[in-house]
C-alpha cells in the first residue's frame, strides 16, 4: 500500500482547473504515501516544477492559461524522466494522437475511476524503476 | 438483433394486426433501449456519490443534458404507441429538466421563489435557502428519520424579500458607508428594523403554518425561533452570533423573527465580518420550531473535545431545558461513554442532587443520581454515531427529553476538533493496516467508499433491525432492499452476492454506509463477532481493530468529501432525477400528475408502454394467427407461432420442433413445459358440481379473449414472447422481455377462469399466488384471478423463474379440481417447491 516506502517518497503533481478532482487525488494519494501537490493554476504549477521536479504529473487538458499538452512539454523539458498523465473530460483521438506523440505516459478519460488512475500512476511508478 | 424488423422472415404470415403490432413493438423496444441508457447515466451519477468516480461539473453536465434528451424520446415513443394519450408528459417533464438545467447553473432550484419552507422538504443540500441549521435539522428528521421538534423555515427568499420590501439593503448599505462606529452602526440599523414590516404575503405563509401547529393535538403552546445564517454552523462558523429566542407564543412569532433577522446586523456580527462586507452578503432564515416541554436537556459531543482520540463521547445533562448549561451558568452532569456499541459509560461526574443519596460504585462510577437514565445515554449515543456517519463529520448536538422520556434532537452541528501533534498521519494509518491479518482482499464491488472497522454481525432479510447493533458491521448474503434499515445503523456493509446498480446499493449510498457487495465469500470468511477493519477503497478486510482518526475527514486537511460543493450540485440533481415516488403501479396514486422525478417518468412510461403492449393482443386486434406453424413438442397441448422477429431459427419449412425456438424467454418456459414430472396426465377427479359450475363459466373467461380462441398463441421474438395458454380449463398470459440488461427485463403473468367451484379455484388461486410470490414475483390476486409480476432481474433469474413458470403451468393445468380442503393447497405447494429446489 504504501509506495516507495525504502527511498524517498515519489512526488507527485496534479493541475486541474476544477478543484474537486485536485481535493480528491491528493486525498488518495497522500494516503499512499505520495507527496502531492495539487494546483488549479497551471501556470503556477508548472513553476513549481521548476522549483523541484516532480516524478509524475497528473494534467488535465482543457485549462484556462495553459492546456495539457503545453504542460506535457514544459515539465518533461524540466525533466525528461517525469511520467505525464493526462485526464481530460473531452476525449478526443487526435488530442490523444499528439499527447502519446509528445511523450505523454497514459491518457484517461473523465470521469474516471479511482482504481483507473491508481492503476496507470503504479504503472508509471514502476516504469520508471525501469529507468534505473 | 438489428435485423429483427427488417431483414428476417416472419416465420407466421402476419395479418394487419402483425404489422400494427411490428410498429408498436419497435417503439416498446425503443423505450426499453433509452430506458435502460437513462439508468445506466443515473447510475455512474449514483456512483460519482460514492467516491470511486472523480468527476468535476462537466461531467455532471453532460450527464444531466444526456438524460434529460433520452427522457424526452421515451415520452415521444411512449406516445407514438399509444396515439399520444400521454401528450401531457412532456409538460411536466420539461419542468423537472428545466429545474436540473437552473441546480446545474448554479441556481436555487425548485424550492428558491418559497418564502417559507415546510420541513418535509429539507435536507442538507439546501443550506442556500434554510440555512446551516434548518437544512440540517432537515436532513435528520426526512433522512435520519430522527425525533425533532418540526415547525417551519423563513427562507432566504423571504429574508429577502423583508429586507427588500422595507427598502433595508440599500438603508443598511447607506448606513454602512458613512457610519464607521460599530455601536452606531447597529443602533441605526436596529432602528430601521424596528420601523420595518412584515409584508403580507410572508405575514400571510408564517401565520397559516403557526396556526395549523398550534392546532394539532398537544399542539404547541410555545415555539422557539433560532437564526439559521448560510455559513452559520458550516465552513465559518458564526455559531452563537445570531440571536435567537425561546419561549415565544404564537402572536409573537412575527416579531421575534424580524429580530433574528436583525441580528445579522449586530454589532458583534458587523465586527466579525469584513469591513467592506454588503448587506446582501450572509444571508439569514429563520427556524421556528414547537418547543417541547423538556424535562432534562444537554449537549452531546460525539468526540471528547479534550481527548478526540481516546474513542469517548461526551454528554452533558442537566434538568430543565438546558440553556442553563448552553450558556454556561450550570455545569449539570458531565458523562463519557465509549463509542463502541453497546457504549458502556466510562466516567461520570453528576452534579449535586438534593434528596437522592449518590455513592460511589466499585467500578468507579457514582451511581443512581444521573439526571437522565443509562438507557437514554444510550440511545444518545446512536443518534450521534448516526449523525457524525451523516455529515462525515464529528458532531455537537443539542438535545432534550420530554416527560415520556422520549429523545429530540434540537440541533445538530460539526465538532471541530483539532488533533495536532497527536494525529495519526495517513501514511502511519497504512503502515498500521499493513500489520494486520487479511480476511478477504481484491474481492467485490465498491458501493461506497470508507474506512471503518467495528464488529462482524451476520444478517438477513429477516433480521429486525433494531436489533441491530449500532457502529457494527453487517454481513450478509444477498444484498436484499430489506436491508435498508439495517444499512442505516451499520458501520459497513458487506455481501457475498449483490452488485453496485442494485437498490441496496442506492441505499448504501444514501446513508453514507461504507459498502463492498459480491464478495463470493464474505459470510464464510468473516465469522460472526470477529473484529474486522474494512477499506472499501482497497477492497480489503482486515482482522482486528485500528483507532481511526478522530476527524476522519479533515484527516490530513481534507474536508468531507460530502461536503464539497460539486458532491451538492450532484446531490441536489440527483435528489429530482433518481428518486421513485411512483412505486405500486395497482395505487391511484401511480398516475402521470404524480411524475416528479426523472426516474418516475421511465418507471410511469415503460409501465404504460408494457400495458399497451399487453392491451393490444387482449384487445383483439391481432389477427392473422390461423396460418402461423404448430408448435411440435412432446407436451399436451397445440401451440401456435408468430415470429415477428428473431424468435425462430431462419430456415423455411420443415416441422416446428421446439430446438429451432431461438426466442430467449419462449425457449426456458418450454423447458419448464416439457419437464415431464411436472405434468400430471391422470384424469382428474371431476363431479357434477365442477362440471355444473364450468358451465356458466366459458362467457365470462372469453371477455377478454382474442381472436384466436380456443387456440394458444406465442407471439415471439429474439428477446420477447407473449404467450397465451388455455390449459385445461385455465387462461394464462405471459408477457416477457428477457436480455442481458436485467434493468430491461420483465415477466408479466396473469392467470384466470377454471371449471372448479369457486371455492377449489380460489385455493388454486392461493397456491400460485404463494409460488409467484416465492419466485419474486409481486403478486396480486383477485379471487381466482392472479396478475404477477416480475422485473428488473438478472437474465439467469429471469430465466429460471420462466423454467419453474412453465412447470407451474403444466402443474397446476387441472389443479382447482384436486383441492378438495385447504390442506391441499400446502401440500401442492410443499410439492413444487421440492420440484424447484431440486434444480441447481
Amino acid at each position: 500500500m504504501v509506495v516507495g516506502s525504502n527511498s524517498e517518497p515519489r512526488r507527485l503533481l496534479i493541475i486541474d482547473d476544477e478543484a474537486i478532482v485536485g481535493k480528491r487525488l491528493n486525498q488518495i494519494f497522500t494516503k499512499m504515501g505520495y507527496v502531492v501537490e495539487a494546483h488549479i493554476d497551471p501556470v503556477q504549477a508548472v513553476a513549481a516544477a521548476e522549483q523541484h521536479p516532480f516524478d509524475i504529473v497528473v494534467t488535465d487538458l482543457k485549462m484556462q492559461g495553459m492546456d495539457g499538452l503545453e504542460v506535457l512539454r514544459r515539465v518533461k523539458k524540466i525533466n525528461p524522466r517525469t511520467r505525464v498523465i493526462i485526464i481530460t473530460g473531452y476525449a478526443e483521438m487526435d488530442t490523444a494522437d499528439a499527447a502519446f506523440s509528445g511523450g505523454v505516459f497514459d491518457f484517461i478519460p473523465k470521469p474516471f475511476r479511482l482504481d483507473e488512475i491508481k492503476d496507470a500512476i503504479l504503472r508509471a511508478v514502476s516504469d520508471m524503476a525501469g529507468d534505473g | 438483433m438489428s435485423s429483427i424488423f427488417t431483414g428476417s422472415q416472419p416465420q407466421g404470415r402476419e395479418g394487419e394486426g402483425g404489422a400494427t403490432f411490428s410498429a408498436i413493438f419497435r417503439h416498446f423496444r425503443r423505450i426499453l433501449s433509452l430506458n435502460n441508457q437513462v439508468l445506466e447515466m443515473v447510475a455512474d451519477l449514483e456512483f460519482a456519490l460514492g467516491g470511486e468516480y472523480i468527476y468535476d461539473r462537466s461531467f455532471l453536465k453532460s450527464s444531466v443534458t444526456g438524460i434529460i434528451e433520452k427522457g424526452r424520446q421515451v415520452i415521444y415513443h411512449l406516445n407514438a404507441m399509444s396515439g399520444d394519450r400521454y401528450a401531457r408528459l412532456y409538460d411536466r417533464f420539461t419542468s423537472t429538466g428545466d429545474h436540473l438545467v437552473d441546480i446545474l447553473a448554479g441556481g436555487l432550484g425548485p424550492y428558491g421563489p418559497f418564502l417559507v419552507l415546510d420541513w418535509e422538504v429539507l435536507h442538507r443540500d439546501l443550506v442556500h435557502l434554510a440555512g446551516g441549521k434548518g437544512a440540517n435539522l432537515g436532513e435528520l428528521v426526512n433522512s435520519l428519520k430522527m425525533p425533532a421538534p418540526v415547525g417551519f423555515v423563513v427562507s432566504t427568499t423571504g429574508y429577502r424579500h423583508f429586507m427588500e420590501t422595507n427598502d433595508l439593503f440599500t438603508r443598511i448599505d447607506q448606513i454602512l458607508s458613512k457610519e464607521s462606529d460599530p455601536v452606531g452602526r447597529s443602533t441605526r440599523i436596529n432602528a430601521l428594523f424596528m420601523k420595518a414590516k412584515v409584508p403580507g404575503d410572508l405575514a400571510g405563509v408564517i401565520n397559516k403554518r403557526l396556526k395549523k401547529i398550534c392546532a394539532e393535538p398537544g399542539g404547541a403552546k410555545f415555539f422557539a425561533v433560532r437564526s439559521s445564517g448560510v455559513g452559520e454552523d458550516g465552513e465559518r462558523s458564526y455559531a452563537g452570533q445570531f440571536q435567537s429566542f425561546i419561549g415565544v407564543v404564537a402572536g409573537e412569532v412575527p416579531a421575534a423573527i424580524v429580530k433574528v433577522m436583525a441580528s445579522r446586523f449586530s454589532e458583534r456580527l458587523l465586527r466579525y465580518l469584513e469591513p467592506d462586507s454588503s448587506a446582501e452578503e450572509v444571508p439569514m432564515a429563520v427556524v421556528v420550531q414547537p418547543m417541547i416541554e423538556a424535562r432534562a436537556a444537554g449537549v452531546l459531543y460525539t468526540r471528547d473535545p479534550i481527548a478526540p482520540g481516546s474513542e469517548t463521547m461526551v454528554i452533558s445533562a442537566v434538568a430543565g431545558r438546558g440553556e442553563e448549561l448552553v450558556s454556561g451558568k450550570q455545569s449539570g452532569d458531565r458523562l463519557s461513554l465509549s463509542r463502541h456499541h453497546p457504549f458502556f459509560p466510562v466516567t461520570s461526574h453528576l452534579a449535586p442532587v438534593t434528596g437522592i443519596p449518590s455513592g460511589r460504585g466499585e467500578n468507579g462510577l457514582r451511581r443512581g443520581a444521573g439526571v437522565v437514565g443509562l438507557g437514554v445515554l444510550k440511545k444518545l449515543a446512536e443518534y450521534g454515531l448516526l449523525l457524525e456517519k451523516r455529515f462525515e463529520m464529528p458532531q455537537d448536538i443539542e438535545w432534550c427529553i420530554d416527560g415520556e422520556e422520549k429523545i429530540w434532537i434540537l440541533q445538530t452541528r460539526p465538532l471541530h476538533v483539532r488533533t495536532y501533534g497527536e494525529c495519526k498521519t495517513p501514511a502511519a494509518l497504512a503502515e498500521e493496516l499493513s500489520q494486520l491479518p487479511v480476511l478477504l482482499s481484491g474481492q467485490g464491488h465498491v458501493c461506497q467508499l470508507g474506512l471503518t472497522c467495528g464488529p462482524v454481525v451476520h444478517v438477513d432479510e429477516n433480521t429486525p433491525a433494531d436489533s441491530f447493533p449500532i457502529g457494527a458491521v453487517a454481513v450478509s448474503r444477498y444484498a436484499n432492499p430489506r436491508l435498508a434499515e439495517i444499512v442505516r445503523r451499520a458501520a459497513a456493509v458487506i455481501t457475498d452476492i449483490g452488485s453496485p446498480t442494485g437498490h441496496l446499493a442506492t441505499i448504501t449510498r444514501e446513508y453514507r454506509t461504507p459498502a463492498l457487495f459480491g464478495t463470493g465469500e464474505a459470510t464464510r470468511l468473516l465469522p460472526p463477532g470477529t473484529e474486522v477493519v474494512v477499506d472499501v477503497e482497497e477492497r480489503t478486510i482486515y482482522a482486528g481493530r485500528v483507532d481511526l482518526p478522530p476527524d476522519m475527514c479533515e484527516f490530513g486537511g481534507f474536508e468531507p468529501l460530502a461536503g464539497q460543493p460539486e458532491a451538492s450540485i450532484l446531490r441536489r440533481l440527483l435528489r429530482l432525477i433518481a428518486p421513485l415516488n411512483l412505486i405500486d403501479p395497482g395505487s391511484p396514486s401511480f398516475k402521470l400528475d404524480n411524475c416528479q422525478t426523472i426516474h418516475d417518468f421511465l418507471r410511469f412510461s415503460h409501465e404504460r408502454a408494457v400495458a399497451e403492449l399487453i392491451d393490444f393482443h387482449l384487445s383483439g386486434r391481432m389477427v392473422g394467427a390461423k396460418g402461423a406453424p404448430l408448435l411440435e413438442a412432446n407436451i399436451p397441448l397445440k401451440i401456435r407461432l408468430i415470429d415477428i422477429g428473431g424468435g425462430l431459427d431462419g430456415t423455411p419449412g420443415g416441422a416446428m420442433t421446439v430446438n429451432r425456438v431461438t426466442s430467449l424467454p419462449f425457449r426456458q418456459i418450454l423447458r419448464g413445459l416439457l419437464n415431464e414430472e411436472a405434468w400430471d396426465r391422470e384424469p382428474a377427479p371431476f363431479g357434477v358440481k365442477d362440471f355444473l359450475s364450468g358451465l356458466s363459466r366459458p362467457l365470462t373467461m372469453l371477455t377478454h379473449t382474442p381472436n384466436y380462441a380456443g387456440e394458444n398463441l406465442a407471439i415471439i421474438a429474439d428477446n420477447y414472447c407473449n404467450l397465451s395458454l388455455r390449459l385445461g380449463y385455465h387462461f394464462n398470459i405471459i408477457d416477457s422481455y428477457l436480455s442481458d440488461e436485467a434493468d430491461d427485463n420483465y415477466i408479466y403473468f396473469r392467470f384466470v377462469g377454471g371449471f372448479a367451484e369457486n371455492d377449489k379455484r380460489e385455493r388454486r388461486a392461493v397456491l400460485i399466488d404463494q409460488i409467484l410470490s416465492g419466485l419474486h414475483f409481486k403478486v396480486e390476486r383477485k379471487g381466482d384471478l392472479v396478475l404477477a409480476k416480475a422485473k428488473m432481474l438478472e437474465r439467469s433469474h429471469m430465466e429460471s423463474i420462466l423454467t419453474h413458470l412453465g412447470e407451474l403451468i403444466a402443474f397446476t393445468r387441472q389443479l382447482d379440481v384436486k383441492m378438495a380442503d385447504s390442506g391441499a393447497v400446502d401440500r401442492f405447494f410443499t410439492t413444487f417447491l421440492e420440484r424447484i429446489r431440486k434444480e441447481p
